[in-house]
Protein backbone atom coordinates (compact mmCIF):
# COMPACT_ATOMS: atom_id res chain seq x y z
CA UNK A 1 0.00 0.00 0.00
CA UNK A 2 1.47 3.44 -0.77
CA UNK A 3 1.87 5.77 2.24
CA UNK A 4 2.95 9.48 1.68
CA UNK A 5 5.72 10.64 3.85
CA UNK A 6 4.75 13.69 6.39
CA UNK A 7 8.21 13.63 7.93
CA UNK A 8 11.97 12.23 8.30
CA UNK A 9 13.82 14.02 10.33
CA UNK A 10 17.63 13.21 10.95
CA UNK A 11 16.93 13.12 15.17
CA UNK A 12 20.28 11.65 15.99
CA UNK A 13 23.54 10.42 14.24
CA UNK A 14 22.58 7.52 11.99
CA UNK A 15 18.68 7.53 13.29
CA UNK A 16 15.64 8.97 11.73
CA UNK A 17 12.19 9.54 13.00
CA UNK A 18 9.49 8.79 10.00
CA UNK A 19 5.81 10.18 9.80
CA UNK A 20 3.70 8.71 7.37
CA UNK A 21 -0.18 8.76 6.19
CA UNK A 22 -1.14 5.21 7.04
CA UNK A 23 -3.48 3.35 4.43
CA UNK A 24 -4.46 1.32 7.72
CA UNK A 25 -6.93 2.17 10.44
CA UNK A 26 -4.58 2.10 13.45
CA UNK A 27 -1.75 -0.30 14.92
CA UNK A 28 -0.92 -1.15 18.65
CA UNK A 29 2.19 -0.96 20.51
CA UNK A 30 4.52 -3.65 19.58
CA UNK A 31 3.29 -4.01 16.22
CA UNK A 32 5.52 -3.32 13.52
CA UNK A 33 4.79 -2.39 9.46
CA UNK A 34 6.71 -4.10 6.50
CA UNK A 35 8.36 -1.08 4.68
CA UNK A 36 9.23 -1.51 0.71
CA UNK A 37 11.66 1.83 -0.13
CA UNK A 38 11.65 1.70 -3.68
CA UNK A 39 9.78 -0.14 -6.52
CA UNK A 40 13.32 -1.63 -8.01
CA UNK A 41 14.39 -4.67 -7.39
CA UNK A 42 17.79 -4.19 -4.96
CA UNK A 43 16.97 -3.87 -2.06
CA UNK A 44 14.37 -6.60 -2.90
CA UNK A 45 12.79 -7.59 0.71
CA UNK A 46 10.84 -4.77 2.76
CA UNK A 47 12.30 -3.58 6.10
CA UNK A 48 10.53 -4.67 9.64
CA UNK A 49 10.08 -1.34 11.88
CA UNK A 50 8.08 -0.98 15.23
CA UNK A 51 5.50 1.56 15.27
CA UNK A 52 6.66 3.98 17.75
CA UNK A 53 3.07 5.95 17.08
CA UNK A 54 -0.33 6.06 15.36
CA UNK A 55 -2.83 9.47 15.87
CA UNK A 56 -5.45 10.58 13.41
CA UNK A 57 -4.26 7.96 10.34
CA UNK A 58 -0.74 8.92 10.73
CA UNK A 59 1.92 6.39 11.67
CA UNK A 60 5.50 7.11 13.24
CA UNK A 61 8.44 5.11 13.58
CA UNK A 62 11.93 5.26 13.86
CA UNK A 63 14.89 3.69 12.20
CA UNK A 64 18.59 3.59 12.36
CA UNK A 65 20.67 3.93 9.49
CA UNK A 66 22.08 0.60 8.65
CA UNK A 67 22.38 -0.78 5.10
CA UNK A 68 21.37 0.51 1.56
CA UNK A 69 17.63 0.19 2.46
CA UNK A 70 17.32 2.47 5.54
CA UNK A 71 19.82 4.95 3.51
CA UNK A 72 17.87 4.87 1.12
CA UNK A 73 14.80 5.85 3.08
CA UNK A 74 16.62 8.59 5.01
CA UNK A 75 17.22 10.37 1.66
CA UNK A 76 13.41 10.66 1.04
CA UNK A 77 11.52 14.02 1.76
CA UNK A 78 8.14 15.15 2.64
CA UNK A 79 5.48 14.11 -0.13
CA UNK A 80 7.34 11.16 -1.29
CA UNK A 81 5.85 7.82 -1.53
CA UNK A 82 6.76 4.44 -0.17
CA UNK A 83 5.20 1.61 0.59
CA UNK A 84 4.08 0.50 3.72
CA UNK A 85 1.94 -3.58 4.73
CA UNK A 86 0.80 -3.79 8.23
CA UNK A 87 0.78 -3.92 10.65
CA UNK A 88 1.60 -7.08 11.92
CA UNK A 89 2.55 -8.69 14.81
CA UNK A 90 1.25 -8.91 18.65
CA UNK A 91 1.13 -6.29 21.00
CA UNK A 92 2.18 -5.12 24.62
CA UNK A 93 -0.49 -6.41 26.81
CA UNK A 94 0.28 -5.67 30.49
CA UNK A 95 -2.38 -6.72 33.03
CA UNK A 96 -4.62 -4.35 34.41
CA UNK A 97 -3.42 -5.11 37.60
CA UNK A 98 0.66 -3.98 37.06
CA UNK A 99 0.78 -0.85 38.89
CA UNK A 100 4.54 -0.22 38.54
CA UNK A 101 5.66 -0.56 34.54
CA UNK A 102 9.58 -1.24 33.78
CA UNK A 103 10.14 0.05 30.10
CA UNK A 104 14.01 -1.07 29.09
CA UNK A 105 14.72 -0.16 25.61
CA UNK A 106 18.30 -0.47 23.56
CA UNK A 107 19.22 1.54 21.11
CA UNK A 108 16.15 1.39 18.19
CA UNK A 109 14.12 -0.84 20.67
CA UNK A 110 12.84 2.05 22.63
CA UNK A 111 10.44 2.64 19.65
CA UNK A 112 7.19 0.65 20.76
CA UNK A 113 8.10 1.17 24.26
CA UNK A 114 7.72 5.12 23.61
CA UNK A 115 4.62 4.19 21.94
CA UNK A 116 3.10 2.25 24.51
CA UNK A 117 4.28 4.71 27.21
CA UNK A 118 2.05 8.03 24.88
CA UNK A 119 -0.84 5.44 24.76
CA UNK A 120 -0.60 4.97 28.34
CA UNK A 121 -0.32 8.25 29.84
CA UNK A 122 -2.25 7.64 33.22
CA UNK A 123 -0.22 4.22 33.77
CA UNK A 124 3.15 4.73 36.37
CA UNK A 125 6.31 3.70 34.14
CA UNK A 126 9.75 4.78 34.24
CA UNK A 127 12.15 3.79 31.64
CA UNK A 128 15.69 2.31 31.32
CA UNK A 129 17.42 3.46 27.92
CA UNK A 130 20.73 2.20 26.65
CA UNK A 131 22.88 2.82 23.68
CA UNK A 132 26.17 2.51 22.44
CA UNK A 133 26.78 6.05 22.99
CA UNK A 134 24.98 9.18 23.48
CA UNK A 135 23.71 9.42 19.72
CA UNK A 136 22.02 5.85 20.30
CA UNK A 137 20.03 7.37 23.04
CA UNK A 138 16.30 8.19 21.42
CA UNK A 139 13.72 10.20 22.93
CA UNK A 140 14.30 9.89 26.56
CA UNK A 141 12.63 13.56 27.03
CA UNK A 142 8.96 11.70 25.69
CA UNK A 143 8.96 9.64 28.88
CA UNK A 144 8.32 11.18 32.02
CA UNK A 145 10.84 9.37 34.39
CA UNK A 146 14.03 7.75 32.50
CA UNK A 147 17.64 6.89 33.10
CA UNK A 148 20.25 6.41 30.85
CA UNK A 149 22.89 4.22 29.98
CA UNK A 150 25.80 4.30 27.47
CA UNK A 151 28.58 1.87 27.05
CA UNK A 152 31.11 5.01 26.38
CA UNK A 153 29.75 7.26 29.41
CA UNK A 154 28.89 9.90 27.05
CA UNK A 155 25.25 10.23 28.41
CA UNK A 156 23.61 8.82 31.82
CA UNK A 157 25.66 6.22 33.61
CA UNK A 158 28.57 4.26 31.99
CA UNK A 159 27.73 0.81 30.71
CA UNK A 160 25.13 -1.74 30.17
CA UNK A 161 21.55 -0.12 30.59
CA UNK A 162 20.83 -3.22 32.78
CA UNK A 163 23.01 -1.56 36.05
CA UNK A 164 20.31 1.32 36.31
CA UNK A 165 17.63 -1.76 36.40
CA UNK A 166 19.26 -3.92 38.71
CA UNK A 167 20.28 -0.82 41.25
CA UNK A 168 16.71 0.57 41.06
CA UNK A 169 14.11 -0.94 44.27
CA UNK A 170 11.46 -1.37 41.98
CA UNK A 171 11.97 -4.61 40.66
CA UNK A 172 11.43 -5.51 44.09
CA UNK A 173 8.24 -3.86 44.37
CA UNK A 174 4.84 -5.17 44.48
CA UNK A 175 3.11 -5.05 41.45
CA UNK A 176 5.82 -4.36 39.15
CA UNK A 177 5.64 -5.57 35.48
CA UNK A 178 8.51 -4.99 32.50
CA UNK A 179 8.14 -4.56 28.80
CA UNK A 180 11.54 -4.66 26.81
CA UNK A 181 12.75 -4.28 23.42
CA UNK A 182 15.82 -4.44 22.05
CA UNK A 183 19.24 -6.67 20.92
CA UNK A 184 18.87 -10.22 21.35
CA UNK A 185 22.12 -9.83 24.28
CA UNK A 186 20.53 -7.02 26.20
CA UNK A 187 16.47 -9.24 26.29
CA UNK A 188 18.46 -12.35 27.37
CA UNK A 189 19.77 -10.04 30.25
CA UNK A 190 17.06 -8.86 31.38
CA UNK A 191 15.07 -12.02 31.09
CA UNK A 192 17.37 -13.62 33.51
CA UNK A 193 16.88 -10.41 35.83
CA UNK A 194 13.00 -10.88 35.37
CA UNK A 195 13.20 -14.75 35.92
CA UNK A 196 15.33 -13.88 39.17
CA UNK A 197 14.09 -10.78 40.80
CA UNK A 198 10.27 -12.78 40.10
CA UNK A 199 9.18 -10.26 37.73
CA UNK A 200 6.71 -10.37 35.19
CA UNK A 201 6.81 -8.78 31.67
CA UNK A 202 6.85 -9.17 27.83
CA UNK A 203 10.17 -8.82 25.58
CA UNK A 204 9.88 -7.57 21.78
CA UNK A 205 12.17 -9.25 19.69
CA UNK A 206 13.99 -8.27 16.79
CA UNK A 207 14.74 -9.79 13.59
CA UNK A 208 15.54 -10.08 10.07
CA UNK A 209 12.38 -10.83 8.44
CA UNK A 210 11.46 -11.51 4.70
CA UNK A 211 7.95 -11.28 4.61
CA UNK A 212 6.76 -10.46 8.43
CA UNK A 213 3.42 -12.20 7.67
CA UNK A 214 4.03 -15.83 8.22
CA UNK A 215 5.15 -17.46 5.27
CA UNK A 216 8.68 -17.30 4.53
CA UNK A 217 10.07 -18.78 8.27
CA UNK A 218 13.19 -16.98 8.67
CA UNK A 219 12.19 -15.32 12.01
CA UNK A 220 11.70 -18.57 13.98
CA UNK A 221 12.60 -18.42 17.85
CA UNK A 222 12.32 -21.35 20.30
CA UNK A 223 10.03 -20.96 22.93
CA UNK A 224 8.89 -23.12 25.69
CA UNK A 225 5.84 -23.31 23.51
CA UNK A 226 8.11 -25.07 20.57
CA UNK A 227 9.43 -23.12 17.46
CA UNK A 228 7.50 -19.48 16.80
CA UNK A 229 7.29 -17.19 14.20
CA UNK A 230 8.55 -13.79 15.18
CA UNK A 231 5.89 -12.37 12.99
CA UNK A 232 2.83 -13.46 13.71
CA UNK A 233 3.30 -15.52 16.82
CA UNK A 234 5.52 -12.18 18.19
CA UNK A 235 7.23 -10.42 18.32
CA UNK A 236 6.65 -9.76 21.64
CA UNK A 237 6.90 -13.01 23.89
CA UNK A 238 6.66 -13.44 27.91
CA UNK A 239 9.48 -13.69 30.35
CA UNK A 240 10.98 -16.59 30.77
CA UNK A 241 9.28 -17.92 27.32
CA UNK A 242 12.20 -17.61 25.01
CA UNK A 243 15.16 -20.68 24.65
CA UNK A 244 18.09 -18.41 23.88
CA UNK A 245 20.10 -19.37 22.01
CA UNK A 246 24.06 -20.23 22.82
CA UNK B 1 -11.20 -12.01 -23.54
CA UNK B 2 -8.16 -14.49 -24.15
CA UNK B 3 -8.08 -17.66 -23.29
CA UNK B 4 -5.86 -18.49 -20.43
CA UNK B 5 -6.66 -21.83 -19.71
CA UNK B 6 -3.55 -24.29 -19.33
CA UNK B 7 -3.67 -28.27 -18.82
CA UNK B 8 -0.52 -30.01 -17.00
CA UNK B 9 -1.37 -33.58 -17.11
CA UNK B 10 -5.23 -34.19 -15.60
CA UNK B 11 -4.49 -30.44 -14.16
CA UNK B 12 -6.73 -27.72 -15.39
CA UNK B 13 -5.63 -23.92 -14.45
CA UNK B 14 -7.90 -20.93 -15.15
CA UNK B 15 -4.31 -19.49 -15.85
CA UNK B 16 -0.74 -19.72 -15.84
CA UNK B 17 0.25 -18.34 -12.24
CA UNK B 18 0.77 -20.53 -9.96
CA UNK B 19 2.57 -19.44 -6.54
CA UNK B 20 5.76 -21.31 -5.70
CA UNK B 21 6.55 -23.49 -2.32
CA UNK B 22 7.66 -22.30 0.87
CA UNK B 23 6.77 -18.80 -0.29
CA UNK B 24 2.92 -19.00 0.21
CA UNK B 25 2.37 -21.28 3.04
CA UNK B 26 -0.10 -23.02 2.99
CA UNK B 27 -2.70 -20.68 1.11
CA UNK B 28 -5.04 -19.45 4.18
CA UNK B 29 -1.81 -16.96 5.26
CA UNK B 30 -2.70 -14.95 1.79
CA UNK B 31 -7.08 -15.68 2.20
CA UNK B 32 -6.80 -11.67 2.62
CA UNK B 33 -4.17 -10.61 0.21
CA UNK B 34 -5.53 -12.11 -3.12
CA UNK B 35 -8.69 -14.12 -4.57
CA UNK B 36 -7.46 -17.99 -4.49
CA UNK B 37 -9.74 -18.55 -7.55
CA UNK B 38 -8.30 -15.95 -9.50
CA UNK B 39 -4.85 -17.27 -9.94
CA UNK B 40 -3.79 -20.65 -11.63
CA UNK B 41 -3.04 -22.74 -8.50
CA UNK B 42 -1.03 -22.58 -5.04
CA UNK B 43 2.09 -25.16 -3.98
CA UNK B 44 1.97 -25.63 -0.42
CA UNK B 45 4.97 -25.62 1.53
CA UNK B 46 6.82 -28.91 1.31
CA UNK B 47 5.44 -31.24 3.64
CA UNK B 48 7.22 -34.93 4.78
CA UNK B 49 5.44 -37.23 6.89
CA UNK B 50 6.38 -35.60 10.06
CA UNK B 51 6.31 -32.37 11.38
CA UNK B 52 9.80 -30.53 11.16
CA UNK B 53 11.27 -27.47 12.81
CA UNK B 54 13.87 -26.86 10.16
CA UNK B 55 17.63 -25.52 10.35
CA UNK B 56 18.94 -22.87 13.42
CA UNK B 57 19.21 -19.33 13.04
CA UNK B 58 20.03 -17.33 11.13
CA UNK B 59 18.35 -19.15 7.93
CA UNK B 60 17.97 -15.94 5.86
CA UNK B 61 19.69 -13.02 4.23
CA UNK B 62 19.18 -10.41 1.48
CA UNK B 63 21.53 -10.61 -1.50
CA UNK B 64 21.67 -8.18 -4.95
CA UNK B 65 18.33 -8.57 -6.27
CA UNK B 66 17.74 -11.84 -4.50
CA UNK B 67 17.78 -13.80 -0.78
CA UNK B 68 19.48 -17.09 0.37
CA UNK B 69 17.16 -19.21 2.21
CA UNK B 70 18.16 -21.99 4.68
CA UNK B 71 14.94 -22.81 6.46
CA UNK B 72 15.27 -26.66 6.52
CA UNK B 73 12.12 -28.04 4.88
CA UNK B 74 10.17 -26.57 8.62
CA UNK B 75 6.81 -27.73 7.96
CA UNK B 76 3.81 -28.90 10.32
CA UNK B 77 3.73 -32.69 8.88
CA UNK B 78 0.99 -34.08 6.22
CA UNK B 79 -0.83 -34.74 9.70
CA UNK B 80 -1.52 -31.28 10.66
CA UNK B 81 -2.15 -30.57 7.10
CA UNK B 82 -4.62 -32.66 6.71
CA UNK B 83 -6.72 -32.14 10.30
CA UNK B 84 -6.24 -28.57 10.00
CA UNK B 85 -5.14 -26.59 6.95
CA UNK B 86 -6.82 -28.80 4.04
CA UNK B 87 -10.33 -28.21 5.39
CA UNK B 88 -10.11 -24.25 5.31
CA UNK B 89 -8.35 -24.47 2.36
CA UNK B 90 -11.15 -26.63 0.62
CA UNK B 91 -13.49 -23.22 1.36
CA UNK B 92 -11.09 -21.36 -0.53
CA UNK B 93 -12.03 -22.70 -3.98
CA UNK B 94 -8.12 -22.83 -4.59
CA UNK B 95 -6.36 -25.10 -6.77
CA UNK B 96 -3.53 -27.10 -4.60
CA UNK B 97 -0.47 -28.75 -5.74
CA UNK B 98 0.79 -30.28 -2.62
CA UNK B 99 4.71 -30.34 -2.76
CA UNK B 100 6.38 -32.97 -0.52
CA UNK B 101 9.73 -34.91 0.08
CA UNK B 102 10.82 -38.10 2.02
CA UNK B 103 14.48 -38.94 3.68
CA UNK B 104 14.08 -42.33 2.21
CA UNK B 105 12.01 -43.18 -0.86
CA UNK B 106 9.03 -45.20 1.39
CA UNK B 107 8.93 -41.87 3.04
CA UNK B 108 8.40 -40.11 -0.83
CA UNK B 109 5.83 -42.97 -1.50
CA UNK B 110 4.24 -42.35 1.78
CA UNK B 111 3.60 -38.75 1.31
CA UNK B 112 2.55 -38.94 -1.74
CA UNK B 113 0.51 -41.92 -1.23
CA UNK B 114 -1.52 -39.93 1.87
CA UNK B 115 -1.72 -36.57 -0.40
CA UNK B 116 -2.87 -38.19 -3.35
CA UNK B 117 -5.85 -39.71 -1.05
CA UNK B 118 -7.16 -36.14 0.83
CA UNK B 119 -9.57 -34.21 -1.18
CA UNK B 120 -8.79 -30.31 -2.23
CA UNK B 121 -5.34 -31.89 -3.34
CA UNK B 122 -5.21 -31.21 -7.01
CA UNK B 123 -1.44 -32.08 -7.97
CA UNK B 124 1.35 -33.30 -6.31
CA UNK B 125 4.58 -31.90 -6.66
CA UNK B 126 7.86 -33.35 -5.66
CA UNK B 127 10.82 -32.06 -4.19
CA UNK B 128 14.00 -33.90 -5.41
CA UNK B 129 16.44 -31.80 -3.66
CA UNK B 130 16.45 -33.16 -0.46
CA UNK B 131 19.20 -35.63 1.22
CA UNK B 132 18.95 -39.10 1.09
CA UNK B 133 19.44 -40.39 4.47
CA UNK B 134 20.20 -43.94 2.74
CA UNK B 135 22.49 -42.76 0.45
CA UNK B 136 24.71 -41.09 2.42
CA UNK B 137 23.09 -37.97 1.82
CA UNK B 138 23.37 -37.24 -1.63
CA UNK B 139 20.34 -35.34 -2.93
CA UNK B 140 17.43 -37.94 -4.47
CA UNK B 141 17.53 -35.45 -7.96
CA UNK B 142 20.96 -35.18 -7.94
CA UNK B 143 21.13 -39.22 -10.04
CA UNK B 144 19.33 -39.25 -12.99
CA UNK B 145 19.26 -43.06 -12.46
CA UNK B 146 18.40 -42.62 -9.60
CA UNK B 147 15.54 -39.49 -10.39
CA UNK B 148 13.70 -41.60 -12.56
CA UNK B 149 13.14 -44.87 -10.22
CA UNK B 150 11.54 -42.56 -7.80
CA UNK B 151 9.10 -40.52 -10.58
CA UNK B 152 8.19 -44.16 -11.16
CA UNK B 153 7.82 -45.79 -8.10
CA UNK B 154 5.77 -42.31 -7.31
CA UNK B 155 4.35 -41.91 -10.51
CA UNK B 156 2.73 -45.90 -10.05
CA UNK B 157 1.50 -45.69 -6.61
CA UNK B 158 -0.99 -42.10 -7.02
CA UNK B 159 -3.19 -41.56 -9.27
CA UNK B 160 -3.06 -37.60 -9.38
CA UNK B 161 -0.68 -35.06 -11.68
CA UNK B 162 2.69 -35.78 -10.62
CA UNK B 163 4.81 -32.75 -11.30
CA UNK B 164 8.68 -32.95 -10.38
CA UNK B 165 10.41 -29.99 -9.33
CA UNK B 166 14.12 -30.08 -10.23
CA UNK B 167 17.24 -28.77 -8.91
CA UNK B 168 19.25 -26.28 -10.83
CA UNK B 169 22.79 -27.59 -8.60
CA UNK B 170 23.46 -29.43 -11.57
CA UNK B 171 26.18 -29.84 -15.04
CA UNK B 172 23.04 -30.00 -17.27
CA UNK B 173 19.35 -30.45 -16.31
CA UNK B 174 18.46 -32.17 -19.59
CA UNK B 175 19.02 -35.50 -18.38
CA UNK B 176 17.17 -34.74 -15.21
CA UNK B 177 14.36 -33.51 -17.40
CA UNK B 178 14.39 -36.81 -19.26
CA UNK B 179 14.43 -39.20 -16.14
CA UNK B 180 11.21 -37.50 -14.96
CA UNK B 181 9.98 -37.92 -18.31
CA UNK B 182 11.16 -41.46 -18.95
CA UNK B 183 9.73 -42.44 -15.52
CA UNK B 184 6.44 -41.25 -16.06
CA UNK B 185 6.29 -37.59 -14.44
CA UNK B 186 3.27 -35.67 -16.10
CA UNK B 187 5.39 -32.59 -15.39
CA UNK B 188 8.35 -30.47 -14.72
CA UNK B 189 8.94 -27.21 -12.95
CA UNK B 190 12.11 -25.95 -12.33
CA UNK B 191 14.29 -24.47 -11.16
CA UNK B 192 14.90 -24.70 -7.84
CA UNK B 193 16.70 -22.39 -5.36
CA UNK B 194 20.77 -22.04 -6.62
CA UNK B 195 23.18 -23.05 -4.17
CA UNK B 196 24.67 -19.68 -2.75
CA UNK B 197 26.99 -18.58 0.08
CA UNK B 198 26.96 -14.84 1.80
CA UNK B 199 29.43 -13.47 3.87
CA UNK B 200 29.63 -10.53 7.09
CA UNK B 201 32.49 -9.12 6.23
CA UNK B 202 32.24 -7.25 9.52
CA UNK B 203 32.05 -10.56 11.81
CA UNK B 204 33.66 -12.83 8.96
CA UNK B 205 30.78 -15.31 9.57
CA UNK B 206 28.34 -16.75 7.05
CA UNK B 207 25.23 -14.88 6.81
CA UNK B 208 23.36 -17.89 7.36
CA UNK B 209 24.18 -20.66 9.79
CA UNK B 210 24.14 -23.66 7.98
CA UNK B 211 27.00 -21.65 5.59
CA UNK B 212 25.16 -22.59 2.25
CA UNK B 213 21.35 -21.74 1.41
CA UNK B 214 19.29 -21.67 -1.82
CA UNK B 215 19.66 -18.15 -3.46
CA UNK B 216 16.03 -17.31 -4.83
CA UNK B 217 14.69 -13.98 -6.35
CA UNK B 218 15.56 -11.53 -9.47
CA UNK B 219 18.81 -12.17 -9.70
CA UNK B 220 18.48 -16.20 -10.77
CA UNK B 221 15.77 -15.25 -13.35
CA UNK B 222 18.39 -15.34 -16.86
CA UNK B 223 19.65 -18.77 -15.42
CA UNK B 224 16.18 -20.24 -14.80
CA UNK B 225 15.09 -19.47 -18.39
CA UNK B 226 17.84 -20.81 -19.97
CA UNK B 227 17.17 -24.21 -18.09
CA UNK B 228 13.71 -23.94 -18.53
CA UNK B 229 14.15 -23.48 -22.48
CA UNK B 230 16.88 -26.20 -22.29
CA UNK B 231 13.90 -28.55 -20.87
CA UNK B 232 11.14 -27.46 -22.52
CA UNK B 233 13.50 -28.50 -25.65
CA UNK B 234 14.11 -32.03 -24.13
CA UNK B 235 10.95 -33.65 -23.03
CA UNK B 236 7.21 -33.58 -24.75
CA UNK B 237 5.66 -33.49 -21.14
CA UNK B 238 4.81 -29.82 -20.06
CA UNK B 239 7.36 -27.63 -18.05
CA UNK B 240 6.36 -25.21 -15.11
CA UNK B 241 9.09 -21.90 -15.13
CA UNK B 242 10.01 -20.81 -11.86
CA UNK B 243 12.80 -17.85 -11.00
CA UNK B 244 12.46 -14.29 -9.87
CA UNK B 245 9.48 -13.56 -11.67
CA UNK B 246 8.38 -9.91 -10.76
CA UNK B 247 6.56 -8.81 -13.97
CA UNK B 248 4.64 -9.40 -16.59
CA UNK B 249 7.58 -9.18 -18.76
CA UNK B 250 9.34 -11.66 -16.72
CA UNK B 251 5.95 -14.08 -16.66
CA UNK B 252 6.52 -14.13 -20.81
CA UNK B 253 10.07 -15.14 -21.12
CA UNK B 254 9.55 -18.43 -19.45
CA UNK B 255 5.97 -18.90 -21.96
CA UNK B 256 8.05 -17.75 -24.69
CA UNK B 257 10.91 -20.17 -23.91
CA UNK B 258 8.47 -23.07 -23.87
CA UNK B 259 6.95 -23.03 -19.94
CA UNK B 260 3.07 -23.82 -20.04
CA UNK B 261 2.71 -22.18 -16.79
CA UNK B 262 5.27 -20.60 -14.38
CA UNK B 263 5.51 -20.12 -10.55
CA UNK B 264 6.04 -16.78 -8.80
CA UNK B 265 8.43 -17.44 -5.17
CA UNK B 266 9.97 -15.16 -3.58
CA UNK B 267 8.21 -11.89 -4.94
CA UNK B 268 5.21 -13.17 -2.78
CA UNK B 269 7.05 -11.69 0.42
CA UNK B 270 7.65 -8.81 -1.03
CA UNK B 271 4.18 -7.81 -2.60
CA UNK B 272 1.48 -10.61 -1.22
CA UNK B 273 -0.64 -10.08 -3.83
CA UNK B 274 1.60 -10.14 -6.89
CA UNK B 275 0.01 -13.77 -8.86
CA UNK B 276 -3.01 -11.55 -9.40
CA UNK B 277 -1.72 -9.19 -10.63
CA UNK B 278 0.35 -10.82 -12.90
CA UNK B 279 -2.61 -12.98 -13.91
CA UNK B 280 -4.52 -9.82 -14.70
CA UNK B 281 -1.84 -8.00 -16.50
CA UNK B 282 -1.66 -10.99 -18.54
CA UNK B 283 -5.36 -11.10 -19.47
CA UNK B 284 -5.02 -7.33 -20.56
CA UNK B 285 -1.85 -7.72 -22.50
CA UNK B 286 -3.43 -10.55 -24.62
CA UNK B 287 -5.99 -8.35 -25.38
CA UNK B 288 -3.95 -5.54 -25.99
CA UNK B 289 -1.62 -7.65 -28.24
CA UNK B 290 -4.85 -9.48 -29.96
CA UNK B 291 -3.78 -13.07 -28.55
CA UNK B 292 -6.92 -15.09 -28.13
CA UNK B 293 -5.06 -17.97 -26.56
CA UNK B 294 -2.21 -18.17 -24.64
CA UNK B 295 -0.96 -20.98 -26.11
CA UNK B 296 -0.23 -18.95 -29.19
CA UNK B 297 2.75 -17.31 -26.74
CA UNK B 298 3.93 -20.53 -25.33
CA UNK B 299 7.31 -21.73 -26.95
CA UNK B 300 7.05 -19.27 -29.48
CA UNK B 301 10.69 -18.31 -28.88
CA UNK B 302 12.31 -17.37 -32.43
CA UNK B 303 15.52 -17.96 -32.58
CA UNK B 304 16.92 -17.64 -36.72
Amino acid sequence: MKAEIISNSHVARGYFDMKFAAAFDGAEPGQFVMIRVTGSMDPLLRRPMSVAGFENGICRVIYKVVGRGTQLLSAKNPGDSIDVLGPFGNAFSPPDTAENILLVGGGIGIAPLLYWHLRNPGRKATAFIGGAASNDILCADEFKHSTIATMDGSAGVRGLVTSPLLETGLLREKGTYLLACGPKGMLKAVDGICIQHGVSGELSLEERMGCGFGVCLGCVVDTSGGRKRMCVDGPVFGVGSVKWQT
Amino acid sequence: MANLKVVIGTLELVNPVISASGTFGYGLEFVDKLDLRRIGAFATKGLSLNKRDGNPMPRICETPSGMINSIGLENVGIDVFEMEKLPEIRKTGAKVIANFFGETEDEYLEAARRLDAMEGVHALEMNVSCPNVEKGGIEFGSDPAFLEKLTSLVRKAIRKPLIVKLSPNVADIRPFARAVENGGGDAISAINTLKGMSVDTATRRPRIKRVFGGLSGPAIRPVAVRMVYECARTVKIPVIGIGGIASLEDMLEFLIVGAVAVQVGTMNFVEPGICQRLAEELSVWCEKERIADIREIIGSLKTD
